[in-house]
């Protein structure tokens, strides 16, 4: 399915280069500091920002992620302000994808939600406890305010499922290359290359790898197998640490090329 | 909705969920049974709250009286029956489900210390 826009579509394409997503959590370590650190790393060459919405209960979260979405609803993060951030963030150009779960979209009005992203000139947004089966109706306002959903895969998909997954996914579609949660491994999983290629099977849209992705090395082992990696827990870290993540993200496009 | 149910639960107006407390294990969690929760929409059941303390004072009756250990879970429905009987008076009759056994729950119960009946 494709939106009016498909600018996440245009933007995760590998083009000889494997493609960059960086994620970060609104409101960490606080509201001011996260629109300094989203800045620059909206214009530090990656392909698009991942923005998590912080929640209590982040079921796919590891600790780094769950740490830093704690930190975040401590300095009184919400939805509302979470949504000023992406406005403000895609002000630089930068497509940008929210990551949060159901449960705040649902106590905001999912309709309302996807609205308001949609006028903050959000693209897309991955829901990790959404199964496609219970997806709409929530899916379908996402669809209509023009977002792109991103649905995932993984290592216990199912062939048939993952026709069905890639299907109904917009923008790309999200691999998550490990039985578990995010956070930082040293080795990609075996067996990995075999699941990007069952999943470009079943779809022309852009694939992007996740989970467990923090090293150079892992961004030369994926060019050439997905067409984007995305890195979460490794950036949060710098950014937990107050060092400037940039610093990591460049190495990582370096070992994009 | 959490972990993958759709049911009444303890959160904040934007979604998050909030801690919970309680003596008893099997209560100390923020949602509520889908289950329960549909029979409370169709008005089936009425649901009260009743704290720690009822619930130890009520195990402690239950255990000294009849012999009986109930599990703390149960324990807060024991309570919630003595009110109903004080409405009730002298011949009312009341059935309450002891749900499980609280041999397992004796740690929790002494560390509430004493509790006069």
């Amino acid at each position: 399915m494709k939106t009016e826009t498909a600018r996440l579509e245009a933007a995760l394409r590998a083009n000889g280069d494997l493609k960059l997503v960086a994620y970060m959590m609104a409101g960490h370590p606080n509201k001011k500091k996260s629109l300094e650190v989203g800045k620059k790393l909206a214009t530090s060459g990656i392909a698009a920002l991942e923005i998590g919405i912080p929640f209590s209960d982040p079921l796919a979260d590891g600790p780094v992620i769950q740490h830093a979405g704690q930190t975040a609803l401590e300095h009184g993060m919400t939805v509302g302000a979470s949504l000023e951030l992406a406005a403000a963030l895609a002000r630089e150009g930068i497509p940008i994808v929210l990551m949060t779960y159901i449960n705040p979209i649902l106590s905001h009005d999912p309709r309302r939600f996807a609205a308001e992203a949609a006028q903050a000139g959000v693209a897309g947004v991955i829901v990790p406890d959404l199964p496609l089966e219970e997806s709409e109706p929530v899916a379908g306002w996402l669809r209509s305010a023009s977002l792109d959903t991103v649905f995932m895969v993984s290592p216990t998909t199912s062939p048939a499922r993952m026709a069905s997954i890639c299907e109904h996914s917009s923008g790309f579609v999200y691999c998550v290359t490990v039985t578990g949660i995010t956070g930082a491994r040293s080795e990609l999983p075996t067996g990995m290359k075999d699941l990007l290629e069952e999943v470009k099977k079943h779809t022309d849209l852009p694939v992007a790898a996740g989970f467990g992705i923090s090293r150079p090395e892992h961004m030369k082992t994926l060019r050439g197998k997905a067409d984007a990696a995305v890195v979460g827990s490794a950036i949060v870290s710098e950014i937990d640490k107050g060092a400037d993540p940039t610093v990591l993200v460049k190495e990582l496009l370096k070992a994009c090329r | 909705m959490l972990h993958g149910a759709y049911s009444y639960l303890l959160q904040d107006g934007d979604g998050q969920i909030l801690n919970t407390h309680s003596v008893s294990a099997g209560l100390d969690y923020p949602g509520v049974g889908p289950e329960h929760s549909f029979l409370r929409d169709l008005e089936r059941v009425d649901y009260v709250a009743v704290g720690d303390k009822d619930a130890v004072a009520a195990f402690k009756l239950c255990t000294r009286l009849e012999g009986i250990m109930p599990a703390l879970e149960p324990s807060h429905a024991l309570h919630q029956a003595g009110v109903i009987a004080r409405e009730l008076g002298p011949g009312g009759r009341i059935l309450v489900c002891l749900s499980g056994r609280g041999d397992k729950d004796m740690d929790s119960v002494e560390a509430q210390g004493p509790v006069e009946n």
